[in-house]
C-alpha cells in the first residue's frame, strides 16, 4: 500500500481550487499553504506556454525531511504518508531546509484581516484544528479523512469522504488519488497510460506525486 | 491556544455536523454547492456531487472562498446614513448607524413621491453577479410595476454581453453559445474564457472542457494574451483587440469562395439565406401574406418561405418577383465577403494570412458537412466544430458584427445546436420534468420565420406575432436615458453615465430629472469606465441608496444611505436561481438539474435580503397585486399555484409554489432543502433541437437593413452622428476608435482580461483570492510583451504609468512576458480599489477602467457595447517594486 496522487496538467486550468480548498479545510493562516499553484512561462513569443504546477508535499519514499529530523517528529507511515508529530517537533526548521521541493513551512498565526482580530471562522479553526506555532507543517494527504474513511469501508480516491480535499475540489478533475502499489488502481493505470512523471527525479527522493506534463 | 499535536489532538465537542445544499454566487455561474456546517459555523464549501450544474463535486477557488465573505469584519452590518456632506470619487461617507425604520422613513416617502410625480426620477441599477436571476426575477418586475424608471448600470452587458447575447439570442435562442464539448473536435475561441475562467455554468464548462482536451479536441484561441484559455489551447494565435471580425469574415470568405464548402440544405431551411433580397436590401414579400419570398428552383416560381409546396430553394441566381429584381441573400453574402481577403485581415489583426487560410480550411473540413451521428437512438446531423466569443472579443465598438461573424461561420456549415457544434449555452429548449412536462420552453418562429427565444423569464409573453425589436420601433424623442428607444438593438446602454449624455439627451429629447438612485450590488464608479465620467453622472442624482455587502467606491463617495445586504450564503430560501435556465443550466446532453438557494447561516447583525424588502415595498407602494402578476409570469405560476390577488407571500413561499408547479406537489421547498436538487435526463431533441424546430436565423442581417434607415434618419435629424455604416445587413468589420489612433506617440493597445480568481471588482476583498493573486506573476501587475518592454528600457518591477490618447492614466508595477502580443499591454480584472473600507482589496492590482472612454464615439452604434480597449503610451512612473 502506497498512497499517491496524479496531477494532470493538461486538464488543470489554474483555477486555484486545490490551493484554496485545502487552506479552508485546514484553517491555514495567511501565507501558509499545503497546496500551492505556481505559474511561470516557458518559450518565446508566440511559441510560449505557461508553466503551471499545483504543488504539494510529494510524500517521498526516501524523504530527506524524515532523515534530517533530530527528534523523529517527521516520520513515514507504512502506507507512504509522511507525517509530523507536532508534540515532538521543536521547530528547528532543518526539515524545511532539507526538503528539495520546498513544501514545508513553519506555521505562525496571523489575522486574515490584519488589525481586525480573528473572526468566528478563524477562532473555530484554532479550536477545531489548532497548530503549534513554530512547528513545521505540510500536506498530510488528508490523513484523517483517509483513516476514518478506511474504517468505514470507504475507498480513498473513489469515495469523496475518504479522498483528499484537493482531489475533490478540482473542477477539471485533474487529480487522481489512490494506491500506487495496486497496478489496477485508477491512479496507477493513469500514470502508466499518460506517461506521468515525477518532478525533479534527480533529487532521488522517489515522490508519490506524479504529473502529466503534456 | 490549544497545544495538542495534529496526531493526538482532542477535538472540541461536536453538537452539529451537517451539510446544506445551496448555490454558489461567487460569479454568475450559480454552480450547485453544499456547505459543511459544524456547531453553527460554516467551515467548508464543496461542489454538489451528483449534480450536472457544476463539476460533479469540484468548485473553483472563487466558490470555495465565499465563506470568507460571511466572516469579513468589513461587511456592512447595519443601515447607515452619510454624515460627510461632501461627495466625490475619493470622499468617504463617515456613515453613522441608523435603524431600518429610520432608513425606511427616509427612503419610502421618496419612493412614493417619485412614483406619484414621475417614476423616471427613480434611477436603479443592479449587477448579474452575485446572482443574475434575483435581478431578473425579483428586481426587474418590481421596477416594471413601479413605473417607467430610469436605469444606470455597471460594467455588465455593456462590457461583456450586448453583442454576445443579442446574437446568440437570435441564433441559438440562448443567452450565450459555446462548443458542444463532448463531441466537438475543433473549437475556435475569440476573447472568451468559458471553460477556463468563469462565466455561465462556470465549473460545468471547466469539467467538460477538460474532458474535451483529454479526448483530443483541437482548440484554437485568438487572444492578445496567452491567458487561461490560450494556455490550454492547441494553438494560441495572438491578435490585436477588436480585429476578430476581420479574421472571421476572411475565413468565411475562404470557406465559401475558395473551398466552396457550405451546408446547402441547412442554409436553405434553417437560415434566411434563400430569402430574396431586393434593391432596397429588404426581403421581397408576398403581397398577400407579407411573407418573405424564396425561389423554388423546381417549380421555377417565387413562393412564400413557408409554403408547403416548396420543392427546393435557390441560393443563387437573378430573379424578378412582382417586378422587383432580386437575389437570394446567400449569394449576396458570398459575394460580399470576397473583399475580406486574408491579406486584409492580416493587415488589421497581425494574424498571418497563411495562418488564416490554414485555420479556415481545417475548420471547414473538420465540420464534416453532411455527416450524421446516433445519439440515444436518434440520428442527428454531426458537425464537430464550434466557436465562442465573449467579453474580450465582443467588447468593442464593432461588437455586434464581430459576434455575428463568430456564429455565421458555424451557421454556413450547419454547425449549430447539433452534436459537436456550437450549441446554446445555456439550453434553449426544455421539454420538462417527465413527471409534469414543466418547465416547457422552446424557441419559436416569428412571422418571418426567424427564431425567437422562448424564455419564460420575460416581462411580456412571447408570441409569434410580428416581432419588433426589444424596445419597440425606433422613435424620438427618447424617454430612456440609455436611448434604447432610438437605438433599439441595444440591450444595455452607457448613455446614462457617458461624457456626452447631456448633449445626446438634449438633442434626443430626454427629460431627465433624477431624484434618487437605488443601487444593488453595483459599483459603477469603480467598474463601469473611467471614474471621473461616471462620478459626474452619479453626482447629478441628489439622493443615493446603496444596498451592498461591503463599502464601495460608489457608496463611500456618493451614498446617502447604505443598506446591509445578505450574501448568497445568507439568503432566504429561493428558487429564483433555478428558473432562469437561460443563464445557468446544464448544457448539451448533460442531465437537467434544478437547484435552490438556502441560507447556511442566518443573516448576522441587521443584514436583510433584498427580496424580502422588495416584497414589503411593493405592498407599501400599493402595487403588490401587479407585482404578483409579474411574478406569476416570471415563475410561470399557473392554476392553483398562481399568486392570487391580495396574497402576500414571501419569496420562500413563491419558490415553493414554483417548484411544486414544475415538479409536483411532493417536491416543494422542503423537499429541495433536504435533497438539494432534482435531476432528470435530457432528451436528444432538447439538447440538439435544431433539426426538430422550424426556425431560421438571420445570416443576412435583415433587422439592420430594416431598422437602420429609420434610426439613422431620426438620429441625423437631431444632429446625432455615429458610425452608421454598421447598419448594414452584410456582416462586416469596422475599425474601432483605438485602431484609428496613429502609432507614433500612443503605440500600444491596453486591454483588460479575466482571471479565474476574480469576478469583476467584487472578489478582491477575499483574502484567499488575493493571496493567490499575489503569487501569480500577472494578476496584480501590468503585463507587457518581453521584447517590447526591453526595447522601451523596462525591467520587471518597474512602476509605470499607462496613459491613453485622451490623457487618462493608471499606474502600477510592470512585468515582462512572452504571453502578450507585442503591440499590447494587459491589466487583469477590475482591480485597483481605492476604497479603504475594503482593506484587503485596497490598492491591490491596477485599475484598468480608468482608461475607458464613455461616449457615443466609443460605443457600438447598433448594440451599444462599449470599447474596452484603449490606445496608450507607457512610461516609468519612478521607483521600482
Amino acid at each position: 500500500m502506497r498512497w499517491g496522487m496524479l496531477i494532470d496538467k493538461v486538464r488543470c486550468v489554474q483555477c486555484y481550487a486545490c490551493q484554496v480548498s485545502c487552506k479552508q479545510a485546514y484553517f491555514l493562516p495567511p501565507g501558509i499553504f499545503f497546496n500551492r499553484v505556481i505559474t511561470g512561462e516557458t518559450g518565446r513569443f508566440p511559441m510560449v506556454r505557461k508553466h503551471t504546477y499545483p504543488l504539494l508535499c510529494n510524500h517521498c519514499k526516501d524523504a530527506p525531511c524524515v532523515d534530517v529530523c533530530p527528534t523523529n517528529a517527521s516520520y513515514k507511515r507504512e502506507d507512504g504518508i509522511v507525517l509530523i508529530d507536532h508534540d515532538k517537533c521543536v521547530g528547528c526548521k532543518y526539515c524545511i531546509m532539507a526538503c528539495p521541493y520546498q513544501q514545508r513551512t513553519s506555521v505562525e498565526y496571523s489575522e486574515q484581516y490584519p488589525g481586525q482580530g480573528y473572526n468566528d471562522y478563524e477562532k473555530f479553526g484554532m479550536e477545531y484544528h489548532p497548530y503549534q506555532e513554530g512547528t513545521a507543517v505540510k500536506c498530510n494527504f488528508c490523513r484523517e479523512r483517509l483513516d476514518e474513511g478506511l474504517e468505514q469501508g470507504l475507498v480513498p480516491g473513489e469515495d469523496r469522504a475518504a479522498t483528499p480535499v484537493c482531489v475533490n475540489a478540482c473542477p477539471a478533475k485533474a487529480r487522481t488519488f489512490g494506491d500506487l502499489d495496486d497496478a489496477d488502481s485508477k491512479v496507477a493505470r493513469l500514470i502508466r497510460e499518460k506517461n506521468a512523471q515525477q518532478l525533479r527525479p534527480e533529487f532521488n527522493t522517489d515522490p508519490s506525486v506524479y504529473y502529466v506534463i503534456d | 491556544m490549544a497545544k495538542a499535536s495534529v496526531e493526538s489532538e482532542k477535538k472540541p465537542e461536536i453538537w452539529e455536523d451537517t451539510w446544506i445544499h445551496t448555490c454558489c454566487g461567487g460569479c454568475y455561474g450559480t454552480c450547485g454547492v453544499k456547505v459543511h456546517r459544524v456547531n453553527g459555523v460554516p467551515i467548508a464549501i464543496e461542489g454538489e456531487e451528483g449534480s450536472t450544474l457544476g463539476a460533479e463535486g469540484g468548485l473553483c477557488a472563487k466558490g470555495v472562498s465565499q465563506l470568507q465573505v460571511l466572516f469579513d469584519p468589513n461587511r456592512r452590518n447595519y443601515p447607515m446614513r452619510r454624515t460627510n456632506p461632501k461627495k466625490g470619487i475619493y470622499e468617504e461617507g463617515n456613515f453613522e448607524r441608523i435603524t431600518w425604520n429610520e432608513a425606511m422613513n427616509e427612503i419610502m416617502p421618496r419612493l412614493k413621491k417619485i412614483r406619484e410625480e414621475d417614476p423616471s426620477k427613480l434611477v436603479w441599477m443592479s449587477s448579474p453577479s452575485p446572482n443574475a436571476v434575483l435581478r431578473h426575477n425579483i428586481l426587474m418586475p418590481f421596477f416594471a410595476a413601479y413605473g417607467p424608471t430610469s436605469q444606470m448600470g455597471g460594467g455588465a452587458a455593456v462590457h461583456c454581453g450586448n453583442g454576445a447575447h443579442h446574437v446568440t439570442g437570435q441564433y441559438f435562442g440562448a443567452w450565450d453559445a459555446g462548443p458542444d464539448w463532448k463531441y466537438c473536435n475543433y473549437a475556435m475561441f475569440f476573447g472568451a474564457s468559458g471553460g477556463f475562467g468563469s462565466g455561465h455554468a462556470g465549473t460545468m464548462n471547466i469539467r467538460m472542457a477538460a474532458e474535451a482536451r483529454e479526448r483530443g479536441m483541437k482548440m484554437v484561441v485568438f487572444d492578445p494574451m496567452c491567458n487561461n484559455t490560450g494556455d490550454k489551447a492547441t494553438e494560441w494565435i495572438p491578435i490585436l483587440p477588436g480585429t476578430d471580425g476581420a479574421v472571421l469574415i476572411s475565413m468565411i470568405n475562404i470557406i465559401l469562395n475558395d473551398l466552396d464548402i457550405y451546408d446547402a440544405p441547412y442554409i436553405k431551411t434553417k437560415t434566411n439565406g434563400p430569402y430574396l433580397i431586393g434593391p432596397d436590401l429588404l426581403y421581397v414579400r408576398d403581397p398577400e401574406t407579407k411573407k418573405p419570398m424564396i425561389w423554388d428552383t423546381e417549380d421555377k416560381v417565387a413562393k412564400p418561405f413557408n409554403d408547403p409546396s416548396i420543392k427546393d430553394f435557390a441560393l443563387f441566381g437573378d430573379y424578378e418577383v412582382n417586378g422587383v429584381k432580386c437575389k437570394p441573400a446567400f449569394e449576396l453574402i458570398k459575394e460580399h465577403v470576397k473583399s475580406y481577403t486574408p491579406e486584409f485581415a492580416e493587415e488589421v489583426s497581425t494574424v498571418p494570412a497563411k495562418t488564416i487560410r490554414r485555420i479556415a480550411k481545417e475548420f471547414a473540413e473538420a465540420a464534416q458537412v453532411g455527416s450524421t451521428i446516433m445519439i440515444d437512438g436518434v440520428e442527428l446531423p454531426y458537425r464537430p466544430v464550434g466557436t465562442a466569443i465573449f467579453r474580450g472579443g465582443q467588447g468593442h465598438t464593432n461588437s455586434l458584427h464581430s459576434v455575428y461573424a463568430t456564429h455565421i461561420i458555424g451557421q454556413i456549415l450547419g454547425a449549430a445546436d447539433v452534436p459537436g457544434a456550437t450549441i446554446a449555452l445555456c439550453p434553449s429548449r426544455c421539454m420538462g420534468d417527465p413527471n409534469t412536462g414543466r418547465p416547457d420552453v422552446s424557441c419559436f418562429a416569428d412571422t418571418d420565420g426567424m427564431l425567437v427565444p422562448g424564455l419564460w423569464s420575460t416581462l411580456q409573453a412571447r408570441t409569434a406575432d410580428d416581432y419588433v425589436p426589444r424596445h419597440g420601433a425606433p422613435k424620438v424623442p427618447c424617454k430612456r436615458t440609455g436611448l434604447q428607444d432610438l437605438f433599439t438593438q441595444g440591450m444595455s446602454s452607457v448613455f446614462h453615465s457617458s461624457k456626452d449624455r447631456h448633449e445626446l439627451w438634449d438633442k434626443l429629447g430626454v427629460i431627465y430629472k433624477p431624484e434618487m438612485l437605488l443601487s444593488w450590488a453595483t459599483n459603477n464608479v469603480h467598474g463601469l469606465g473611467n471614474s471621473e465620467t461616471v462620478a459626474e453622472a452619479v453626482a447629478e442624482i441628489p439622493y443615493v441608496v446603496c444596498w451592498e455587502l461591503y463599502p464601495t467606491e460608489l457608496s463611500e463617495g456618493f451614498a446617502d444611505i447604505v443598506l446591509p445586504g445578505t450574501h448568497h450564503l445568507e439568503h432566504t430560501t429561493s428558487c429564483a436561481d433555478a428558473y432562469d435556465l437561460y443563464f445557468n443550466a446544464p448544457i448539451a446532453k448533460e442531465d437537467w438539474t434544478i437547484h435552490i438557494t438556502q441560507p447556511v447561516i442566518e443573516p448576522q447583525y441587521e443584514r436583510r435580503f433584498i427580496a424580502d424588502v422588495i416584497f414589503e415595498w411593493a405592498e407599501e407602494l400599493g402595487f403588490r397585486d401587479e407585482y404578483n402578476e409579474l411574478l406569476n409570469m416570471r415563475f410561470d405560476l399557473k392554476g392553483k399555484y398562481a399568486i392570487k390577488k391580495g396574497e402576500k407571500l414571501n419569496l420562500t413561499q413563491v419558490s415553493d409554489r414554483a417548484l411544486k408547479c414544475n415538479h409536483g406537489d411532493d417536491k416543494g421547498m422542503d423537499w429541495f432543502k433536504e435533497n438539494g436538487f432534482i435531476r432528470w435526463p435530457k432528451k436528444p431533441d432538447e439538447a440538439y433541437w435544431r433539426p426538430f424546430l422550424d426556425v431560421r436565423v438571420p445570416i443576412y442581417l435583415h433587422d439592420l437593413a430594416r431598422w437602420g434607415p429609420t434610426i439613422i434618419e431620426l438620429a441625423e435629424s437631431r444632429d446625432v452622428h455615429a458610425d452608421w455604416q454598421q447598419y448594414t445587413p452584410f456582416v462586416s468589420w469596422f475599425p474601432t476608435p483605438v485602431q484609428k489612433v496613429p502609432d507614433d506617440e500612443y503605440d500600444l493597445i491596453c486591454y483588460s482580461y479575466r482571471t479565474t480568481l476574480h469576478t469583476g471588482g467584487q472578489t478582491h476583498q477575499i483574502p484567499y483570492l488575493v493571496e493567490a493573486s499575489q503569487m501569480n506573476p500577472h494578476i496584480y501587475n501590468i503585463v507587457i510583451n518581453r521584447e517590447t518592454g526591453k526595447a522601451k528600457g523596462f525591467v520587471d518591477g518597474d512602476i509605470v504609468t499607462i496613459e491613453s490618447n485622451y490623457g487618462r492614466k493608471t499606474t502600477g508595477p510592470l512585468v515582462l512576458s512572452d504571453c502578450v502580443h507585442p503591440k499590447c499591454i494587459g491589466i487583469a480584472s477590475t482591480a485597483g480599489h481605492w476604497v479603504k473600507g475594503q482593506p484587503i482589496a485596497y490598492k491591490q492590482g491596477v485599475h484598468f477602467n480608468t482608461l475607458m472612454e464613455l461616449d457615443l464615439e466609443h460605443t457600438d452604434p447598433v448594440c451599444l457595447s462599449i470599447e474596452t480597449s484603449a490606445k496608450v503610451k507607457v512610461y516609468k512612473a519612478g521607483g521600482s517594486k
